[in-house]
Formats: structure tokens, C-alpha cells, sequence
């Protein structure tokens, strides 16, 4: 993280040093900060900077409807949401109408057309992690964050809530993914714990 | 140090490369592996790594005076996963077969100092026999029943290799099986193999890999894909996680051999969302493959072409589906496609396409290597070889089990998985995933194999097995797997997307007290027409894990519509919650309740108000001494319950 991120400063959601891999990031192909293409000031909101970022996005697939899905996953990769103005540029660039953009951005869960925290906090709610527990730890996140599973994020930008159907630690349910990062066996006693971590790192 | 080739030009260069490494390796006296699956890490195996790490530093003169030098004959590495998840953080020292559990970072310097320059085990960190703290010690892995009853072949680097060490991997008869179908076989004998193997698919409908093959070679073609169905969406199952993290060069040996096979020149490994280990390592050997000749042109000096890409799936269940995952390939929304177009004809790009599953995959290069009759030896007379499982849920050992076909419920859930938590009463197995069913304790003994769960209303599935104890309703399991396919539904056939709807609201009224006189039937006639109306698999399979609750707990269902009463203690409108006498008046529950329902003073017992209490649990959650029942109609349903970690 970068030294900033460590001051636990409110940050914009669409704060590009937030959206920096984290431990057990994916490391495929980890796409380079934005921040080296389009500053320190890059507001997902504001085209221009959308303009930068995008660019070197297209350097990376052959400008095809096929693309779409991966160029969807490296926007949301970087910006953790999917600005309009980059579907704009998309169907542009494409040549295939937004709407099918749109239809693709909303079929597949994991992409988000609304901004997200610099930490997305996964609540499995598996079969497993249902059975044990799943279920009462959500609406407890729900209330502790004080947002809804699946809308938002909290006032200072750090966290956004959602559910997902298995994350592959079944035998440790209930499990909780924060962006990476795994948790096993999280109940009501210890979400306190794991949300000071998380808000810390 | 051996230096590693650039390239491998001929299978011999890799063989004698596989030589000298071993040569090398012969000098490694002890090996300590660290698991380092997402559950480990999550319980700080890394930080037990870095303990160690320094604790051997510290050691080394010591450590060298005992012949063990940190880096050649001494090895400490991290692994994929061990299997034994609710026992981790997990340790295995080799060739001594310690296993060491529960192993936290201040524990670094006892293993140094008494296992690894003593000779003697940490007794406190061995595996418990009997699962409590003063109970006989395993001193051997291969003491525990959960190893020793397994049969590991496409789990069989698991926990064993650094996915991420190529060496390791062809130490372990990497690529033998692919050497062997190059050198010695030709594409037909290959799939002629696979075929008499009885090798079927493990993703989920059991097809016989070896006739989808067959059929996939009598198509006219120029180009075939291969494809590798990674995307694991049966919740509460995640073998093929484990696999692509813990071993992923074994699955792309098993898709080189069926690329082999078919004449297939491209291929695909879609990996699910929510696994970013996977993709790491799947990248990482597939990048190093392809930088050593194992991927790409003439592979081997064999004139096999293959291009192997990744592609992360878009966290849609409805994805994992075939047809559904090859639109997903080309960009597309998932949408699966009626089946009477056959994929190994019109697949991906309406190009032939065959496509397997990840387990599957990995089972091939030990069917080539060590013969179609050794694999199809084990397993029953329709279902051969072995089947991984993911043993979840109420049971006490939790994790991945690989064992081979046709044994039963009973032995998996009993003896490999050491019973129910707390020793409470087995209420259902819930296996095959959203399509499969829940059976009840006199279906215990019913081996395990394709079609005999299919015939009992459950199915095997892609092998996830939720054990569910007496505190777990029916009628809630039914709603959340109803649930969970109506936000699935890729809502393109009206019976799927509106008929989970409807079942949805019935079953949803019922948990809550609200169900009617011929809901029950409403039910049933909803599912039929689910069941032969749908588009695809996922509306076909839907109305099974209602359909198969209500054939084996029907009495669970009426309880709720008539008497208002949930035997398990789960559905919120019908319990309330009450404080017992073995309250110890700790305040734990009262600071934890969200709406100050609970009342009392220290070391006096406390009391829930059942205005304010909305049954969120937490109490019942957070408390270490039992003391929070559950009731319904007046009747304690549930009283005791583990505590989690
Ligand atoms: C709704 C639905 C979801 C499925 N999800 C998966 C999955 O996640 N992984 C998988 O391997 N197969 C899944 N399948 C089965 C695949 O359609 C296909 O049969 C299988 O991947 C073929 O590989 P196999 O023959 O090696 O089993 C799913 C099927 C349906 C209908
Ligand atoms: S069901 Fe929760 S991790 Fe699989």
C-alpha cells in the first residue's frame, strides 16, 4: 500500500492509490497503477482522466467484442467500479451499442456500475457458510457498517458490502473475502477485529 | 544447483532434466511444508513461515552441526492445500510424517528446536484422535483416518508441491503422462484409453469423457478448442479451487494430453471469480510453460501445437453451464442455449469445441501414465476411479476428501470426517450442489457413486457435501437453494425465471408462519413444470432440492404451514430465544446484542426481552457457556451449539 493509504485519510473512492493489488492479489498481469497515466488526481468521474487510463487499456486487447468481458474486468480492476464514461468510450471504441454493454456490466455479478469502498468486503453466503452462520453475519455487517449488502459504501470510503455464493474456504465457513484477502470462521465475536485490520492496512 | 534448460526441445531433454533434479534432490533430508491454501493463510500460516524462517536462521550452526543445511538438505515450503482445513494451520515435515495442526507463529521455535534438531514431535501440535485436547496423539499422517482412508489421484500433488516450483512438479512424475502419450501413443490410442478408463466428467452430469471425445474426433473440422471448465459454481464445493491453486501444471498436462488427443490447437481454462490464487498460479505456469516449449509450437519436438489462454469468469453461476460459459468466452452475456446443438460440433465461436471439467483434467495424465485398467479398477461398475469431495457443513473434520467411488455416505461423513460437531444427531447430507437433493440418516449406507444418488432424488454432483445436523431446517434449506437459482436464473425461459419466483414466495411465506392449505401441492406443481419446461440444466434441476426435502421431511414442511413450528431452531418468526440457568452472567451476549434486548447485571443471569429481540442469534453466538436456547412453541429446539473460532 502506499504510504498515504497508511495515514487512513478519508479517500475518494476513486482515489487511484487504492486501487493498488493487495496481498494475495491475482497478479495476473496486475495492470500498472493508473496514477502513472493519469496523475495523482484521477476522478473516475471526470472523462478526461477516464480518457488516459482507458487508452492504455486498449493496448492490451484487439479492439473486438470478444474484448469486452476482460476490458470490463481491467476497468473494474483498477477503479473497483465501472464509470459511465468509460462504457461510453467502450461502445465507442467497440463499435457495438452501450446497451449491450450494459447488458454484459449487469448480467455478470462481480462488476459494479456504482462507485465501491477502497475495500469490498465479501460475505460468502454459500451453502457451507449458509448452514453456519452465514446469513446472521451479513445483516450484522449490514449494521455494523451501517449500509446495505450489495449498495454503496460507508461514509469515509473505505468499505463496500456484498454477498457471494461460494469463495472456495467451504470447509472454514463462515468465510469473508475482503478484496483478496481471506477470513475463516468469522462471527459476530470477531468482525470487530477483522474490520479494525482491514481498515488499518 | 542444477541450471533449468531455457526450452525443452525433445521429451529426452526433459527427462534427463527430471533426472538430474532428483539427483540433486536426493541430498534433501527433511522437508518442512507449510500450507498455504487460503484457510491456513487466513489462520497465519504466512507469519508462521516468516517465524520459521528466522528461527532457522538463528539456528543454522546448530542446524549444521546435525547435518541440516537451511536450503539444500534442509527445505521449508509453502504448499497448496493439505485438505484438512479445520485443523489448520497445518504442518507436514517429511520424510518423518509429522503433522503438526492448529500451528501458530510462536510455535517456530519448539519445532526448530525440538523436531527438527532433536528428532522429537511437538506433542501439543499433533493431531488429535478423538478431536479433544488430551486424546491419543496421531504421530503419523498416515495414522489419521482422514488421510488414510483417502486414494489420492487427481488430489495427488496436493499438499505435497509448491504449485508455484516447477521442479517439484516434475519431480512428482510431472509430465510423464504426457511424455508417455508423445512418444508412445497415437491420438487415437490416447482417447481410446480415456475412454475404456470409464472415466466420467466430475463437473457435475457425469458424461463419459472418453464418448464425448470419440464424438468430438468424428467431426468434420479445421480448428478444435479445448476448453476448461473452472468455474466451480456448486457453493460449499471447491475441489477444483484446490486443484487449480494447490497443482495447476497437472491440469494443464491433462488438457495437453486430450489437446493431443483431439487435434485441438487452442484452448481455454475459465477460472471463477472469486479465486485469485488460481488465477495467479494457473498464469504463472501457463507463462512459464510457454518460456520452456510446453506450451505454444511443437511442444516437445512433437508437432502438438497449443495456445492455452486464461479468462476469469464474471461471477455468474448460470456461467458454469457449458454452453452459458462459451458466450461468456466470446464476451457475451451467459445465456446457456438449447442442448440439442452439440458443442463439440458448434462450441465456441460456433467453432467444435469439447470442454471438460477441472478434476477431470487433472485425472488424465495418471490414466495415461499408469493405465486405463489400473484407474478403472477402482470405483464401482459405472463410476470408476476416484472422486474428490468437499466434506462441509455440521461435520467436525471439514475439508477435501478424495476416495474412491462407491464408498459409502457413512464411511465419508463417519469415518473420514470424524462425525457430527458435538456429536449431535445427523438430520441430511445435502450433495450435488443447487441441482442435487438432501438425504436423510437411512440413506447413510448408500454408496456414493453417479447413479445410485441419482436415483434417490439427490445427485453426486461436482461432489460438495453439506452435512447438516438437527439444527438446520429443511424448509430453509429448501428456500435458500430456491433463492439462490432465482438470482441465478439468467431469466431467458419463463419456466426458470418465473417459477423460482413463485416458489420463492411459498416457500418464504411458509418459514415465516404464513403458509396455506395446498401450498405443499402448489409446490410440487410448480416443480414438475420447472423440471420439463426449462431451457437448460439449471431450470431442469432446480425444483431437486425441494422436491427431494419434501419427499424425506414432508413432516417438516407441515409442521411449519400448521403448527407455526421450526424443528430446527432456524426460521426467525417461528422461535424466540431464552436465557438458561447456566448463565454465568459474563455480559458478553448483552454487549453484542444490536438491540439492547438483554438485560442483567455481572455474574447475574440475564434475561432477553422478546419485544426488542428481533432472533438475529448473535447471542447465542458469542456465548462460551451455552446458556442461550432457542424455542418454538414453547419447546426448546436447539440448546447447545460450537462457538466459532
Ligand atoms: C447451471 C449449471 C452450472 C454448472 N456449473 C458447472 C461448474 O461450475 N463447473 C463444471 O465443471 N461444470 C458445471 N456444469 C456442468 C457443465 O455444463 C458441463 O457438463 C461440465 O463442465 C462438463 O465437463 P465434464 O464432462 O468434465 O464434467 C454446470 C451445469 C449447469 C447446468
Ligand atoms: S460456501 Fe462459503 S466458502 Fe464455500
Amino acid at each position: 500500500m502506499s504510504p498515504k493509504s497508511k495515514t487512513g485519510k478519508r479517500r475518494d473512492p476513486g482515489d487511484v492509490a487504492a486501487l493498488e493489488p493487495t496481498a494475495g492479489d491475482t497478479g495476473a498481469k496486475v495492470p500498472a497503477s493508473p496514477s502513472k497515466a493519469t496523475g495523482d488526481s484521477c476522478d473516475p468521474m471526470d472523462p478526461v482522466c477516464i480518457c488516459d487510463t482507458m487508452d492504455e487499456i486498449f493496448t492490451h486487447y484487439p479492439r473486438e467484442e470478444a474484448s469486452l468481458i476482460m476490458i470490463l474486468q481491467e476497468l473494474q480492476d483498477r477503479f473497483n467500479w465501472l464509470p459511465d464514461a468509460a462504457l461510453e468510450r467502450i461502445a465507442e471504441e467497440l463499435d457495438i451499442p452501450k446497451s449491450r454493454i450494459l447488458a454484459v456490466s449487469t448480467f455478470y455479478k462481480s462488476f459494479s456500475l456504482d462507485p465501491r469502498g477502497r475495500k469490498v468486503i465479501k460475505v460468502c453466503t454459500g451453502t457451507a457458510c449458509h448452514v453456519r452462520g452465514a446469513g446472521m453475519l451479513l445483516e450484522e455487517f449490514e449494521r455494523v457498517l451501517d449500509i446495505p449488502v450489495g449498495e454503496g459504501m460507508t461514509d469515509d470510503g473505505t468499505f463496500s458490502l456484498e454477498s457471494v455464493n461460494c469463495v472456495g474456504a467451504c470447509a472454514m465457513a463462515p468465510a469473508v473475502l475482503v478484496n483478496d484477502r481471506y477470513y475463516a470462521k468469522v462471527g459476530p465475536g470477531n468482525l470487530g477485529k477483522l474490520l479494525t485490520k482491514e481498515r488499518e492496512s | 544447483m542444477i541450471k533449468r534448460p531455457k526450452a525443452f526441445k525433445t521429451p529426452k531433454s526433459l527427462l534427463d532434466y527430471a533426472e538430474k533434479v532428483k539427483k540433486d534432490r536426493d541430498s534433501r533430508k527433511l522437508e518442512v511444508r507449510i500450507c498455504a491454501g487460503p484457510s491456513c493463510v487466513a489462520g497465519g500460516a504466512l507469519e508462521f513461515r516468516d517465524e520459521l524462517q528466522k528461527e532457522l536462521d538463528a539456528h543454522a550452526p546448530q542446524l549444521k552441526k546435525a547435518g541440516l543445511t537451511v536450503g539444500t538438505s534442509l527445505i521449508e515450503k509453502c504448499t497448496g492445500c493439505h485438505g484438512m482445513c479445520e485443523a489448520g494451520p497445518l504442518v507436514i515435515l517429511e520424510p518423518m510424517e509429522i503433522f503438526y495442526t492448529h500451528v501458530k507463529p510462536k510455535h517456530a521455535k519448539s519445532i526448530v528446536e525440538t523436531t527438527l534438531l532433536e528428532g522429537e514431535p511437538v506433542k501439543e501440535l499433533l493431531y488429535s484422535l478423538d478431536f479433544t485436547k488430551g486424546g491419543e496423539k496421531a504421530k503419523h499422517h498416515s495414522d489419521i483416518p482422514f488421510y488414510a482412508l483417502q486414494n489420492r489421484i487427481a488430489l495427488k500433488n496436493v499438499g505435497t508441491i509448491d504449485p508455484t516450483n516447477f521442479e517439484d512438479f516434475l519431480l512428482n512424475d510431472g509430465f510423464k503422462g504426457l511424455v508417455k502419450a508423445l512418444t508412445t501413443m497415437t491420438p487415437e490410442e490416447v482417447v481410446d484409453a480415456v475412454d475404456e478408463s470409464g472415466l466420467r466428467g466430475r463437473g457435475g452430469a457425469g458424461f463419459p469423457t472418453g464418448r464425448k471425445w470419440k464424438s468430438a474426433l468424428r467431426v468434420k473440422q479445421d480448428r478444435v478448442w479445448l476448453v476448461c471448465n473452472g468455474d466451480e459454481g456448486d457453493p460449499g464445493a471447491f475441489m477444483d479451487r484446490v486443484i487449480m491453486d494447490s497443482d495447476p501444471y497437472t491440469v494443464i498436462e491433462g488438457m495437453l494430453i486430450a489437446a493431443y488427443g483431439l487435434g485441438a490447437t487452442d484452448g481455454y481454462i475459465y477460472v471463477r471469480h472469486e479465486y485469485p490464487l488460481a488465477v495467479k498460479h494457473l498464469t504463472m505456469a501457463i507463462e512459464n510453460m510457454k518460456a520452456l516449449g510446453l506450451l505454444g509450437e511443437n511442444i516437445l519436438g512433437s508437432g502438438l501445437n497449443f495456445n492455452l489462454k486464461l479468462s476469469r469468469g464474471g461471477g455468474a453461476f448460470v456461467c458454469g453451464e457449458s454452453s452459458a460459459l462459451m458466450r461468456s468466452l466470446e464476451g457475451k452475456v451467459g445465456e446457456p442455449r438449447a442442448k440439442y446443438v452439440r458443442s463439440v460440433e458448434k462450441g465456441f465461436k460456433d467453432e467444435p469445441t469439447v470442454l471438460n471439467n477441472v478434476e477431470t483434467y487433472a485425472c488424465v495424465p495418471s490414466i495415461i501414465s499408469r493405465g486405463a485398467d489400473w484407474f478403472s479398477s477402482m470405483g464401482t461398475a459405472k463410476s470408476k476411479g476416484t472422486k474428490v469431495f468437499s466434506l462441509v457443513g455440521k461435520v467436525k473434520q471439514t475439508g477435501l476428501v478424495e476416495v474412491p467411488m462407491g464408498r459409502t455416505l457413512r464411511e465419508i461423513i463417519y469415518d473420514i470426517g470424524g462425525g457430527i460437531i458435538d456429536d449431535r444427531p445427523f438430520k441430511a447430507v445435502q450433495t450435488g450442489g443447487p441441482s442435487g437433493g438432501c438425504l436423510p440418516a437411512d440413506k447413510l449406507d448408500l454408496p456414493v457413486d453417479f447413479d445410485t444418488l441419482t436415483r434417490e432424488g439427490a445427485m453426486m454432483g461436482s461432489g460438495g457435501m453439506i452435512v447438516m445436523d438437527d439444527q438446520t431446517c429443511m424448509v430453509d434449506v429448501a428456500k435458500y437453494f430456491i433463492k439462490f437459482l432465482s438470482d441465478e436464473s439468467c431469466g431467458k425461459c419463463v419456466p426458470c425465471r418465473e417459477g423460482l419466483k413463485q416458489v420463492y414466495q411459498i416457500l418464504d411465506r411458509i418459514t415465516k408462519g404464513e403458509g396455506r392449505e395446498g401450498d405443499i401441492e402448489l409446490i410440487e406443481k410448480l416443480c414438475h413444470t420447472m423440471e420439463v419446461a426449462s431451457l437448460c440444466a439449471l431450470g431442469k434441476g432446480a425444483p431437486f432440492p425441494v422436491l427431494s426435502t419434501l419427499r424425506f421431511f414432508r413432516e417438516e414442511y407441515e409442521e411449519h404451514i400448521h403448527d407455526k413450528f421450526c424443528r430446527g431452531g432456524v426460521c426467525k418468526e417461528l422461535i424466540n430465544f431464552h436465557i438458561n440457568d447456566s448463565c454465568t452472567g459474563c455480559m458478553v451476549c448483552l454487549r453484542h446484542c444490536p438491540t439492547e434486548a438483554i438485560t442483567g447485571e455481572r455474574k447475574k443471569l440475564h434475561v432477553i426481552d422478546d419485544d426488542k429481540c428481533i432472533s438475529c442469534g448473535i447471542c447465542r453466538n458469542v456465548c462460551k457457556f451455552d446458556s442461550v436456547d432457542i424455542i418454538s412453541q414453547g419447546k426448546i429446539v436447539a440448546g447447545k451449539e460450537p462457538a466459532m473460532a
